[in-house]
């Protein structure tokens, strides 16, 4: 029992160092990952931004005829459109007065959205260009169906029923707040899941480690495998050891790049330290058992099982939103069940559990399918080791 | 000695760089078929938007209808008409992960005594939301059903009862002309915007296939025993050194050249005229860009024990840095201002700010200066990429 004791600490200490000796896979371990948090916070920073409102810039035009047989209307109009334009947070509309000519320029030149015309019959005309912003395009178009259409009751009323006409301009001018926003309690900053997606890829380049390992102890496939094949030691104790070693080397370095995310670049992780450590230990188990179990597939060689890892990185990522946010989503209304068993999708919704939606039930139901994935993958790189001779290469 | 045998001799050192290269085309290859499988696709998403005439954008709409009234159907009806309606959850966690991943834009509850309050001409509260707060899609569908309330209110308060304010409304709605559009007929060139999308992610597809190709070649003719032995052969080193840089620039324009031939293909009809000649030219110089970093890549790697692994560090770390500062992944008007401050030093800033000027739709008026700024730029990077690469090279030769 002490013997195989010594020897897995024997293993475990020579494998480390190995790893730490290795300044590729360091790199790619280490480096990489800080690098590339990096670039995604220098080009995801001002994403939310992006989705932000801003008063939509549009040109008004009162031609000269209008202002003087319509100087009423006119004025109404000018009233509005400026009480839109008011509040630095609130403003619909970032207003300019042009004539035609200017308004269509600046058009043109894609500076507004787009025209609002002041007709002589009271109504507006909104003109736009064929390649603007639709989502603009959509509000000024609201805006002045809103405008008409509040004309067309006045004119209704006064044509119909009469008497009722100062209650109806009365409620035309009521300040109104006819909806209530319900506040969230977590963040809905869309770019959060890149960064988590991020740190699910880098616990899956464990898998790196932990196939290394298991090629190590293949004869087949390496030098050190045939050397390790000939000592009197058994080989799940050398795998053990090398296995060890490679979820230590890989948490060290997830936790390195989690702490430049938090500490460095600010990305919101949550506040509950513990949880997060664990999230992450679970997360390189899983990288560690999905290298041990391809490592293990047949007798392929190296450079086809490492090319299948690799795709099974990629993809676990990619499915979990690493290269489209939301495709986690679109996941869960298709086949939620992927979602169960991508060891990417899991790490990345622990962390979502804790920041956006604070649910501690979610994040254990996600830390139990991680185990339960990683104990399949670990138990099928056990099956798939066991029966393994090497007595003529 | 035949003249044929003396001609494969002058151009071993131009075989042997193709031969090596040819042994690392997977690594190249799975950089081709990404890039190959990323523009077929935005190819598809544009030719989609492109085709489509004005119409009001539709979002994702979930309405939960807790007062079951006429006036609350009609709001309902008037929003389904408009929008995609997106079936309610049960769960208000599902409703969180759906407005969080923006599968639905916005959710919006209809609660009970919603019509008594729309009768009574209460302007407050009359309906709940959840939404991504701020957002312009949420500023959007508010200013929808403000409109819609505030119509079935003016109506009501003008004697009509709320059926018939209800079909007032709607027939009010229903007259309501469109937006003139204007064409600009005149001025905007119908340049097809994907071959510029196409020509946006090129840069990041050049310097991997590039760096990688020619850089692996040349980090392996640098090894010592490689080097050595072609030392001690008939060739001469101005024969070797010419062969090498005449293979390198065949490398990197066939790789240009295949790429245009691939974009020639899918957008034959918009690389017609003088803005896509611009274009691509541009795209010419970026290749030599890419072959100058290549170089100087494998100047920095050479005597280092990794060897072709740092040339493909160096690949990665400068493609995805460069595709991630400049915007190629992510358009520059959305990085922040320092970020474009820092990327003003990379090359690819200088050919995506030159291919997004050739892009805007607005106008079809060439900005001359800019195009001979952009240019010039690209060109000093070359000169200064291979200055620093010959003074790297030159103390590494002092250094053996």
């Amino acid at each position: 029992m002490k013997k195989s004791v010594l020897n897995f600490v024997h293993s475990f200490r020579y494998y480390f160092l190995c790893c730490m000796r290795n300044r590729q896979q360091l790199f790619w371990c280490l480096a990489f990952p800080v690098l590339l948090s990096a670039l995604f916070f220098f080009a995801f920073s001002n994403l939310s931004k992006s989705e932000a409102f801003s008063a939509i810039p549009v040109a008004v035009v009162i031609e000269d005829n209008i202002q003087e047989s319509h100087a009423d209307t006119a004025d109404a109009f000018r009233k509005v459109t400026d009480a839109l334009s008011t509040g630095s947070d609130t403003a619909l509309l970032s207003v300019s007065y042009k004539n035609a000519s200017a308004a269509k320029h600046l058009l043109r030149q894609n500076d507004i959205a787009g025209i609002l015309t002041l007709q002589t019959d009271g109504s507006v005309l909104l003109s736009i260009s064929e390649k603007g912003d639709t989502l603009q395009q959509s509000i000024l178009k609201t805006f002045t169906d809103e405008y008409n259409l509040q004309e067309a009751v006045i004119l209704q009323t006064a044509a119909t029923a009469p008497a009722k006409l100062p209650a109806v301009l009365k409620t035309a001018a009521l300040k109104t707040d006819y909806i209530h926003t319900v506040n969230h309690t977590g963040s809905m900053d869309e770019s959060l899941t890149y960064f988590y997606n991020l740190i699910a890829m880098f616990c899956l380049y464990a898998s790196m480690s932990g196939f290394a390992a298991v090629i190590n102890c293949q004869a087949n496939l390496s030098d050190i495998g045939m050397r390790n094949a000939l000592t009197p030691v058994p080989r799940s104790i050398v795998l053990g050891g090398s296995l060890t070693a490679s979820f230590c080397i890989q948490y060290t370095c997830i936790l390195i790049t989690l702490a430049f995310n938090i500490l460095v670049l600010r990305i919101d992780f949550g506040s509950q330290l513990p949880l997060i450590l664990i999230s992450c230990a679970a997360g390189c188990l899983a990288g560690v058992c999905l290298g041990f179990a391809v490592g293990s597939i047949g007798r392929m060689s190296e450079q086809v099982k490492s090319a299948v890892l690799m795709v099974t990185i990629m993809s676990c990522s990619g499915l979990s939103g690493l290269y489209a946010g939301n495709a986690r989503i679109y996941i869960e209304h298709t086949m939620p069940v992927l979602n169960r068993i991508n060891p990417a999708a899991l790490i990345s919704d622990c962390f979502y559990s804790m920041v956006v939606c604070s649910s501690t039930d979610r994040l254990m139901a996600d830390l139990r399918n991680l185990l339960f994935v990683s104990a399949v993958l670990f138990l099928t790189g056990i099956i798939l080791e066991r029966g393994k001779q090497y007595e003529s290469l | 000695m035949k003249a044929s045998d003396k001609n494969n001799d002058r151009n071993v050192i131009f075989r042997m760089f193709f031969q090596i290269a040819k042994k690392h085309a997977g690594a190249i290859g799975i950089y081709i078929f990404i890039f190959l499988m990323l523009t077929f696709w935005i190819s598809g998403v544009q030719q989609k938007s492109e085709t489509a005439m004005f119409s009001a954008d539709q979002l994702k709409v979930c309405i939960e209808d807790q007062d079951r009234t006429p006036a609350s159907s009609a709001l309902s009806d008037y929003l389904a008409s408009r929008h995609h309606i997106i079936a309610a959850a049960d769960d208000p966690q599902i409703t969180e992960d759906n407005l969080y991943y923006r599968y639905v834009d916005y959710v919006l509850t209809i609660p009970k005594g919603f019509s008594q309050k729309l009768q009574n001409g209460s302007t407050e509260n009359l309906v709940s939301v959840q939404t991504v707060p701020g957002s312009t899609n949420s500023r959007f569908i508010d200013e929808q059903i403000s409109q819609y309330i505030k119509a079935l209110q003016m109506y009501l308060a003008g004697g009509q009862t709320q059926a018939q304010a209800i079909q007032s409304t709607e027939t009010s709605l229903a007259a309501l002309s469109s937006p003139a559009v204007m064409t600009f007929s005149s001025n905007v060139s119908d340049i097809n915007v994907s071959f510029y999308y196409y020509m946006r992610y090129l840069p990041y597809v050049l310097l991997n296939t590039i760096i990688l190709g020619v850089g692996i070649v040349l980090t392996i003719f640098r090894k010592k025993d490689f080097s050595d032995r072609i030392r001690c052969s008939a060739i001469s080193g101005r024969s070797f050194e010419r062969q090498m840089i005449l293979a390198s620039i065949t490398f990197s324009v066939a790789v240009w050249a295949f790429f245009l031939a691939v974009g020639f293909c899918i957008y034959r009809s918009s690389m017609l005229g003088l803005k896509p000649a611009i274009g691509i030219l541009n795209t010419f110089l970026f290749t030599i860009v890419s072959l100058s970093i290549a170089y100087l890549s494998c100047s920095l790697s050479t005597g280092t024990k990794t060897g072709t692994s740092t040339v493909s560090m160096f690949a990665n770390v400068i493609s995805l840095g460069m595709a991630f500062l400049c915007g190629i992944f992510v358009n520059q008007s959305l990085l922040g201002p320092q970020v474009l401050t820092v990327a003003h030093f990379l090359p690819a800033y200088w050919y995506i700010r030159l291919n997004d000027r050739l892009m805007n739709l607005s106008t079809n008026a060439i900005d001359f200066h800019e195009v001979i700024l952009c240019f010039g730029i690209e060109i000093l990077f070359i000169i200064a990429n291979l200055s620093l690469a010959g003074t790297v090279d030159q103390k590494i030769r002092q250094r053996l």
